[in-house]
C-alpha cells in the first residue's frame, strides 16, 4: 500500500515537472521576438512594428547605411530646400561629415522668429494620390 | 516664451527623391534640423539607388536580372521580408512580382517621363506588344498571384527568384523608407516631434507639448485643393493611393493607371478613385491604401472584415461617395469634417 502512494507520488511529482517545464517553455517562446513576429505574420497584424522590435537590439539596414555613407560622398544638401526663403553658408552634419548646407530654405511663415532662423510651424501637412 | 511654445518650433525642409517631393518638419534647433535633414535627404537618396527600377545598376535590377541565388543587402532583405508578410496580409493583392505588367501597361519610365512622352510613339508600341506576350505567357501557366515569387534563406541574406520573375517594390519601399528615417530621428536623434512626408506617405510624431498634427487631403481630381476636412494625429501614419495621378493615355485612347491587379494583371478595374489609410506604420497604410484600391469598394470591406483590420481607412469612389471604414467612436476626433457617404464600423 505504501509502495503503491509513493509510485502514485511519483508519478505526480513527473507530471507536475512535466507540466511546468512546458509552461516554462511556453512563456519563454511566448516572449521571444521570434514568436511575436510569426503571431503578426499569422494573424496579418503589425508585422512592421515586431519586425522593428526584432531591430532594437542590432541594426543592420542603419548599419549599412551608416557605413556606405561612410565610404561615398553622396550627402551633399545642393537641391534641399529649408523653408525661409534665404540661402547661407552655415555647416550641416551629413552621415559621419561636416557638408555645405547651400539650398536650404527656411519656411517663410507670418508669425515665425526671424532671428533665430525657426519658424513657427503650424504643424499641417498634405496627402493625396501620388 | 513658454516652454510649450518653444518645444513646438518647427524648421521644415524639403527635397525631390524617388520621383516625389519630400517634406521634412523637425521640432528642434537649427543646427540639430540641419543636420536631420541632412540625413534623411541621404537616407531617401541611398535608399533610391537600391530600389529604383527606373536607376540601371540599382540592386533591384541586378536582382532581377539575377538567376540563381544572389546575396542581397540588409535594406533588400528587410524590404523583401516585409513584402512577404504584406502578400500574406492582403492575400495575394499586394504582389511585387508584377513588374513586367506595368511595363506592358506603358509605365517603363519614371511618371515624370511618362508625362512629358505624351502618348506612346510607334517605337513603344513595339514594346508593348512584345512585352504583352510575357504576361500572357504568365496567365496562362497559372499564374498564382497570391504566392511570393520568391524565396529567402533565413539568417543568410540570399534570395531566389522564380525563373522569369521580375520584381518591383515601389509599392512598398517609400513608406517603408519614411517609417524606418522617422524612427531613426525619435529614437537615436530623440527629436521630440517631426514628420516625414515622401509623395504624400507620412510618418509624424509629437509629445503633449506639441500641437496636434493636421492633414489635409487632396482631391483626386484637383492637387491644388484639398477636401473638406482633415486628419489630426499626434503620433501615427497616413498613407494615400489613387488611380487619377499616375494615369496616362494609351494608343487606343483608353487610359492606364499604374495599380497593377495581379489576378488580371492589368490596371486595375475599380470603382476607387483614391484612398486613404490611417495607422501607426506608414509601409502598412500604404499596403492597405493601394489594395483598397485595387479591390474596389465592395470586395475592400469584405477583405478588411476578414482580417479584422484595425486601420482607419476613407476613400471616395468615381460616384462621388465617400466611404469609411474605422473606429467610428473616435471618428469626429481624427477625421474632423469630412461628409462620409457610407460609414462601416470595426468588427
Amino acid at each position: 500500500m505504501t509502495r503503491k502512494k509513493r509510485n502514485q507520488w511519483r508519478k505526480w511529482q513527473a507530471s507536475a515537472a512535466a507540466t511546468l517545464t512546458v509552461a516554462a517553455l511556453f512563456q519563454y517562446v511566448r516572449t521571444s521576438d521570434a514568436f511575436d513576429v510569426a503571431y503578426a505574420a499569422a494573424n496579418g497584424n503589425d508585422i512592421s512594428s515586431t519586425a522593428s522590435t526584432q531591430i532594437d537590439a542590432q541594426d543592420d539596414v542603419m548599419d549599412e547605411w551608416t557605413n556606405h555613407t561612410d565610404n561615398s560622398d553622396a550627402s551633399s544638401n545642393g537641391g534641399n530646400s529649408l523653408d525661409e526663403g534665404t540661402t547661407d553658408g552655415s555647416k550641416a552634419i551629413g552621415p559621419n561629415q561636416d557638408r555645405s548646407s547651400g539650398g536650404w530654405i527656411i519656411n517663410q511663415n507670418s508669425n515665425q522668429d526671424t532671428d533665430s532662423g525657426y519658424s513657427r510651424g503650424n504643424y499641417q501637412s498634405r496627402t493625396g494620390a501620388s | 516664451m513658454s516652454r510649450t511654445e518653444q518645444a513646438s518650433r518647427l524648421l521644415k525642409f524639403r527635397f525631390r527623391a524617388m520621383n516625389t517631393d519630400v517634406e521634412v518638419q523637425l521640432a528642434a534647433g537649427r543646427e540639430e534640423a540641419e543636420h536631420a535633414a541632412a540625413l534623411v535627404k541621404n537616407w531617401f537618396e541611398t535608399q533610391e539607388q537600391r530600389f529604383s527600377r527606373f536607376v540601371a545598376d540599382s540592386e533591384l535590377n541586378r536582382l532581377n536580372r539575377y538567376t540563381g541565388w544572389m546575396p542581397i543587402s540588409a535594406a533588400m532583405d528587410e524590404v523583401l521580408s516585409l513584402a512577404y508578410g504584406y502578400i500574406g496580409q492582403t492575400e495575394g493583392i499586394f504582389q511585387p512580382g508584377i513588374s513586367q505588367a506595368l511595363r506592358a501597361s506603358g509605365y517603363d519610365v519614371s511618371f515624370e517621363q511618362l508625362q512629358q512622352r505624351g502618348l506612346p510613339q510607334s517605337g513603344i508600341e513595339r514594346q508593348l506588344d512584345s512585352r504583352q506576350s510575357d504576361i500572357t505567357d504568365m496567365l496562362r501557366d497559372e499564374y498564382d498571384y497570391s504566392r511570393p515569387r520568391w524565396i529567402q534563406r533565413e539568417g543568410s541574406r540570399m534570395v531566389h527568384k522564380d525563373p522569369g520573375t521580375e520584381l518591383d517594390l515601389g509599392g512598398i519601399v517609400k513608406g517603408w523608407a519614411v517609417e524606418r528615417i522617422a524612427d531613426l530621428l525619435q529614437r537615436t536623434l530623440h527629436i521630440p516631434a517631426g514628420l516625414i512626408n515622401a509623395g504624400e506617405d507620412i510618418q509624424a510624431w509629437g509629445t503633449t507639448l506639441h500641437p496636434m498634427w493636421s492633414v489635409q487631403v487632396t482631391d483626386p481630381y484637383q492637387e491644388e485643393r484639398n477636401l473638406i476636412g482633415n486628419i489630426q494625429l499626434r503620433k501615427g501614419a497616413i498613407a494615400t493611393s489613387g488611380v487619377v495621378r499616375r494615369q496616362w493615355q494609351n494608343r487606343d485612347g483608353s487610359l492606364s493607371h499604374h495599380l497593377i491587379d495581379p489576378r488580371t494583371m492589368e490596371p486595375a478595374d475599380t470603382d476607387v478613385l483614391q484612398c486613404t489609410v490611417l495607422g501607426q506604420h506608414t509601409s502598412q497604410c500604404e499596403i492597405i491604401a493601394k489594395t483598397v484600391c485595387i479591390l474596389g469598394s465592395a470586395e475592400a470591406v469584405g477583405w478588411l472584415n476578414r482580417h479584422y483590420d484595425r486601420h482607419d481607412v476613407l476613400w471616395m469612389t468615381r460616384d462621388g461617395s465617400t466611404y469609411f471604414r474605422g473606429n467610428t467612436d473616435t471618428l469626429a476626433e481624427r477625421w474632423p469634417g469630412f461628409d462620409l457617404d457610407h460609414r462601416f464600423s470595426l468588427i
